[in-house]
């Protein structure tokens, strides 16, 4: 899931995905803004095919945070 | 036809025009779901019989918790037909900053979306003078849940119409001492700025809402002008589903802030990287038909507007605040002055001032801040002007340009004013911090710190950044600090002691 998660963040920022760990945050260390990041979540749905609750993926910090959400609602 | 001078009006108006045609679409489940003009006047007539009859002697105030959906616009409306006063809030803040605006708003029946109901218990503690809540959707204890009281009222109507010049709705907007302020619009001021504009041809047309509710600029030009205009309203049920939604509906138009049109052309950028054909782009996004972008909320730099010509969409700015209901200007399609911020709507008086603020005059401007004559004071004069508290000049053609803000207030690209003082004051009392500014550096809400020398500890900066956490929490996040910046020396100060902003805006 990591995986595809880093190409999902790589095509809403300029990150290099080699530095991307689950401890990255997604708007200090990544530079998301609050739009792309919802919109990334979007895309998240259609990746995975789950439905995601907006409210609780926004609180999500990190990409570890975010990859423990999708796990939790894809089982 | 009737005249429209409430709206209350508006809702019998567009039932009586536009009856069974589609007042709006949303999705649910995947389906898609129209309801008539006809219904949702019947919806409103239902819960506002249900209003009347609980507060049969007094005008009530009742609060709004929620995203865009039909129950929501139906609570709106409902309450305007019981000819009292809605107050929407926004969803995105915490329980506490929602209790103090239903309480500073004198609220006495909220309405909560799925998302709030559970906090219903919370609020209920902390707003003591609320005498109903009121669910929008069903809920397991079902107590109170509108479709329920829609259905127990179906084919009654409430009694009497508002005066034009009676209190329509209170919206909280940002200001600049730290506390939000109830902007106070009248049904003349709301009806004034959905009417201002000629009508070109619009009925039958779809608009996409995307932008959240409670802000007026979504509400004026999406909800009361589809109302007026006959054009059907496409609920977007997610900011993280636009693309989709364009999709499903097909809108002629969309109201964007710049945040969110800068997103979606970066999106239609990489799809161009596989498909060189821009305009094959733009049409796969928005589709054949699509006429228009407005954008406003916020500056929109010529760049974007000149990305979207690229891939065959046109982009129109505009300008407003909430304190005018909100259109000042409005955006032009295949506008050439890239730099304006539109043209001055028809019935607004603009004048800049000696110093340059942009001045408003006009039907739509308000009656003034919820309980706050002080604040009202210092933004509407006497003889009825309302200082924007922005910069700028006209020309010639009656186009606006705005070169700066007078008042200490963050406008990001998302369309949310944020006031620093808010944000700062939370660290008034936190020993590491001496001083603190917080301010917009390229929309990433920067708070610079320079922290307190007497202050001993092993990493002061990580000491900073948990209370940043902290702070962060209690707000949505388009109003988190992103980055922290530590000072080695103090501000630079008046001779009174107050920070230079300005200064420190300079270095950036």
């Amino acid at each position: 899931m990591l995986e595809k998660l880093k190409n999902l963040i790589c095509q809403y920022v300029e990150a290099d995905p080699e530095k991307i760990t689950e401890d990255s945050r997604f708007v200090e260390d990544l530079g998301f803004n609050s739009y792309d990041f919802i919109s990334m979540l979007g895309d998240s749905e259609d990746e995975f095919d789950f439905e995601i609750d907006q409210k609780t993926a926004v609180s999500k910090k990190t990409v570890g945070e975010l990859i423990e959400y999708f796990e939790d609602i894809s089982e | 036809m009737k005249e429209v001078r409430t709206l209350k009006d508006l809702v019998y108006y567009a039932d009586e025009r536009f009856g069974d045609e589609p007042f709006c679409l949303e999705t649910v489940k995947k389906e898609v779901k129209p309801t008539s003009y006809h219904q949702f006047r019947l919806d409103c007539d239902s819960l506002g019989t249900w209003i009347q009859e609980k507060f049969p002697e007094k005008k009530v105030h009742s609060a709004i918790v929620g995203t865009t959906s039909y129950p929501y616009l139906t609570a709106w409306f409902g309450i305007q037909c019981s000819n009292n006063v809605s107050v929407p809030l926004d969803s995105a803040n915490n329980a506490d900053k929602i209790a103090d605006e239903i309480n500073r708003s004198d609220s006495e029946i909220v309405f909560l979306d799925q998302n709030h109901y559970a906090e219903k218990e919370k609020l209920s503690e902390l707003c003591p003078q609320v005498k109903y809540f009121v669910s929008l959707y069903p809920n397991n204890d079902n107590e109170l849940f509108i479709g329920n009281i829609i259905q127990e009222y179906k084919g009654k109507s409430p009694i009497g119409m508002p005066d034009e010049k009676e209190l329509s709705a209170i919206l909280f907007t940002s200001g600049t001492t730290g506390l939000s302020k109830g902007v106070m619009l009248s049904n003349e001021n709301l009806i004034d700025n959905t009417t201002c504009e000629p009508d070109e041809n619009y009925h039958g047309t779809k608009r996409m809402t995307v932008l959240p509710v409670h802000h007026v600029f979504c509400f004026t030009c999406d909800i009361l002008c589809g109302l007026w205009y006959g054009r059907t309203i496409c609920i977007n049920d997610s900011l993280m589903r636009i693309i989709k939604n364009l999709k499903i509906f097909r809108p002629d138009s969309v109201t964007f802030v710049p945040m969110i049109a800068g997103s979606v052309l970066n999106r239609m950028k990489q799809m161009a990287e596989t498909n060189p054909d821009k305009i094959a782009v733009g049409k796969e996004v928005f589709g054949e038909n699509f006429n228009v972008i407005f954008s406003g909320g916020a500056y929109l730099s010529p760049e974007i507007i000149k990305g979207y010509k690229e891939f065959g969409i046109e982009i129109a700015q505009g300008y407003g605040m909430t304190e005018c209901s909100p259109r000042i200007c409005t955006g032009v399609k295949g506008c050439t002055k890239l730099e304006s911020v539109g043209r001055i709507v028809p019935g607004c008086e603009v004048k800049i001032s000696d110093e340059n603020e942009i001045c408003v005059k006009s039907k739509s401007v308000m009656m003034g801040y919820y309980k706050n004559p002080e604040e009202t004071a210092k933004t509407l004069t006497k003889d009825g002007w309302l200082l924007t508290g922005d910069l700028g000049y006209r020309d010639a053609d009656g186009y606006l340009y705005i070169t700066g803000r007078k008042k200490n207030l963050i406008i990001l690209s998302n369309g949310e004013n944020v006031s620093p003082e808010e944000i700062e004051n939370q660290f008034s009392y936190f020993a590491p911090v001496k001083e603190i500014v917080v301010y917009d550096d390229n929309n990433c809400i920067t708070a610079e710190v320079f922290p307190n020398p007497d202050y001993v500890s092993d990493d002061i900066e990580s000491e900073i950044q948990k209370k940043i956490d902290e702070v962060n929490s209690q707000f949505p996040t388009a109003k988190h600090i992103a980055k922290l910046v530590i000072r080695e020396k103090e501000f630079p100060k008046t001779a009174s002691k107050k920070i230079i902003r300005a200064d420190i805006h300079k270095n950036i």
